[in-house]
């Protein structure tokens, strides 16, 4: 399969929603074809050709070249196939994805990879508020693959996430993993205020984890031994030579288990020797 | 054919195919992980009565488990996976779950898969928690030494079991050395058991009986004490007989395993007191593998 890239002409008003820009469906489309997709800007449709040239290129990607900061739902709901947005981007990347990659290569607005469900997405930048949460409308936030933010994360990342892995190399805002109904969240910076409000079940491990950033209504931190925590460190290692440290790390941490208003299972672990 | 002076009957082991599992169980520190091990294939001689045929396969490095720490690898062969599904978590949740400081894990890959700590994770009371990592369920089940980890399903594949060759030796001291021999050669060799104790049985059996209630009873062509009474199989000077009893992975690994338990056995020759080598078969009517000694010593 040939990829394709997308280069935009010249600036646009108005936000572009971009989920018509899916491998799946482009690279079965001529050149010809796929500059007459119609486009939503502003709620003016379009013809795709109208802001973007097409073009051919040797690899099996669709690349997209910007500046698109004024854009929402790349990868929407994407199956299959590999999306690369060199720029810059607006909300809701990866809205309920089910599988396939995307690679945002700068910062993503709001609502990151909500509802999605198989699949990876990489930021290389900043994501904003909401990453994995529940799309518009829904109770449930993602369900299934993995979302690697290189940056930081804002507020409520993880919030009414079902399962899946979120990876932040920064630091997340407030609320994070508020709601959380299961899955994995790992935060290698700072964790910000009111972190698992509301939590039922789920982990969120953070090496550099403050007591007081965790919400009130949790246990009180114990240490204890997390046997998974040995798998957990492999896999890591596996995908990021930055956790190869962490491959044959002691399988200890400090815990804290709640949210106690609800069902209570939710954790928080923070690392410690033997 | 005559190896070392011993002969080996022109005749043939007949097996079964059989549905295997492979579970990995890891501890804190090795004999830990042994004696889980040991329990866990613990009356697990023979499916007749048993429900499976298992034995540790090996003892796994600690840079080859899961999670990191000193390992055991158990094979479980039954004649259906229904079987195994029924076996698996009953053996697991009284031998596994209770042994301090172990996690169990799936040792295989296939497509139809079993349930495992699935079906024992309602131990936690609802304290349990499952945790996905790199595509695969495990459950975190809280026990008094921390967690017990558990993989939640396992790999059924099809598999071998029954292969077989009978060592007809001049007493029974010699016959156990023989024994001896051949689960030393065979231990080694990864993807094959000897599920019952010392590889060896002296209770080969035939099918059926006189007696309505039995499946299985004993051979008695190869009972010394009845030779002169029953159509025996054995000569003058025959004074003991085991039955070694080998499950693989796959009939190549069987063939391997008999054929190296053999030729351990033949090593000690007439002289260390070996008198023949045959094998148990059923006519040929049962199993669908049929291991001709000749050929698999050829």
């Amino acid at each position: 399969m040939s990829g394709i890239e997308l280069t935009l002409r010249h600036p646009y008003a108005g936000i572009l929603d971009a989920s018509a820009f899916l491998p799946e469906r482009l690279f079965s489309l001529s050149t010809a074809a796929i500059e007459q997709i119609e486009v939503d800007v502003g709620g003016q449709k379009e013809a795709l050709g109208h802001f973007f040239s097409v073009s051919a290129i040797e690899s099996d990607r669709l690349v997209i070249q910007g500046p698109v900061m004024n854009s929402c739902r790349w990868g929407a709901e994407m199956s299959c196939g590999r999306l690369i947005v060199e720029c810059d981007v607006g909300d809701e990347v990866g809205l309920g994805l089910r599988g396939g990659t995307i690679e945002i290569r700068g910062n993503v607005g709001s609502h990151l990879g909500c509802g999605m469900r198989h699949g990876s997405i990489t930021v290389s930048g900043n994501a904003g508020d909401y990453v994995g949460a529940p799309s518009l409308g829904q109770r449930r936030g993602m369900r299934g693959g993995i979302i690697t933010i290189e940056g930081n994360v804002g507020q409520r990342a993880g919030d009414c996430m079902r399962r899946g892995t979120i990876i932040v190399h920064g630091d997340a805002g407030d609320y994070l993993a508020a709601r959380m109904i299961a899955g994995t969240i790992a935060v290698c910076g700072r964790v910000g205020k009111q972190a698992g409000a509301l939590m039922r079940r789920g982990t969120v491990w953070a090496p550099q984890l403050q007591p007081a950033s965790i919400v009130s209504s949790f246990s009180s931190g114990q240490r204890v031994q997390i046997p998974h925590l040995a798998l957990w460190y492999r896999w890591l290692a596996s995908i990021d030579t930055r956790f190869s440290h962490w491959a044959h790390a002691e399988t200890y941490a400090h815990r804290w288990l709640g949210d106690a208003a609800v069902q209570g299972l939710g954790e928080f672990l923070s690392p410690i020797a033997a | 054919m005559i190896i070392n002076g011993v002969e080996i009957e022109d005749t043939f082991a007949e097996a079964f195919g059989m549905k295997v599992s492979r579970l990995i169980i890891t501890a804190l520190e090795p004999a830990w992980a042994k004696r889980a091990a040991a329990a866990v294939s613990g009356f697990a001689t023979s499916v007749i009565a048993c429900g499976v045929e298992a034995a540790m396969e090996c003892e796994i490095d600690p840079a080859h488990t899961p999670d990191g720490r000193p390992g055991v690898s158990v094979l479980f062969f039954s004649v259906s996976t229904k079987e195994l599904e029924k076996q698996l978590p009953r053996r697991i949740g009284q031998c596994v779950l209770t042994c301090p400081s172990t996690a169990l894990f799936s040792g295989m890959d296939g497509e139809r898969q079993i349930g495992l700590g699935g079906k024992i994770r309602y131990f936690g009371d609802g304290y349990q928690m499952s945790k996905v990592i790199n595509g695969r369920r495990f459950w975190r089940i809280p026990v008094m030494d921390g967690e017990f980890l558990c993989e939640d399903t396992t790999a059924v594949c099809p598999a071998v079991g029954g292969g077989n060759f009978l060592i007809i030796a001049r007493d029974q001291r010699t016959c156990l050395h023989a024994c001896d021999a051949a689960a030393e050669a065979i231990d080694p060799i990864a993807g094959v058991i000897a599920p019952f104790f010392g590889s060896a049985t002296r209770s080969g059996s035939k099918v059926g009986s006189k007696y309505k209630m039995l499946s299985a009873s004993t051979n008695e062509a190869f009972c010394p004490s009845l030779r002169t009474v029953v159509g025996s199989e054995l000569c003058d000077g025959d004074g003991a007989v085991l039955e070694v009893v080998i499950d693989g992975l796959n009939a190549d690994l069987v063939r391997q395993a008999m054929r190296i338990g053999i030729e351990a056995v033949c090593r000690l020759g007439t002289a260390g007191g070996i008198r023949k080598i045959t094998a148990g078969n059923y006519g040929g009517k049962l199993g669908q593998y049929h291991f001709r000694l000749h050929e698999v010593l050829a």
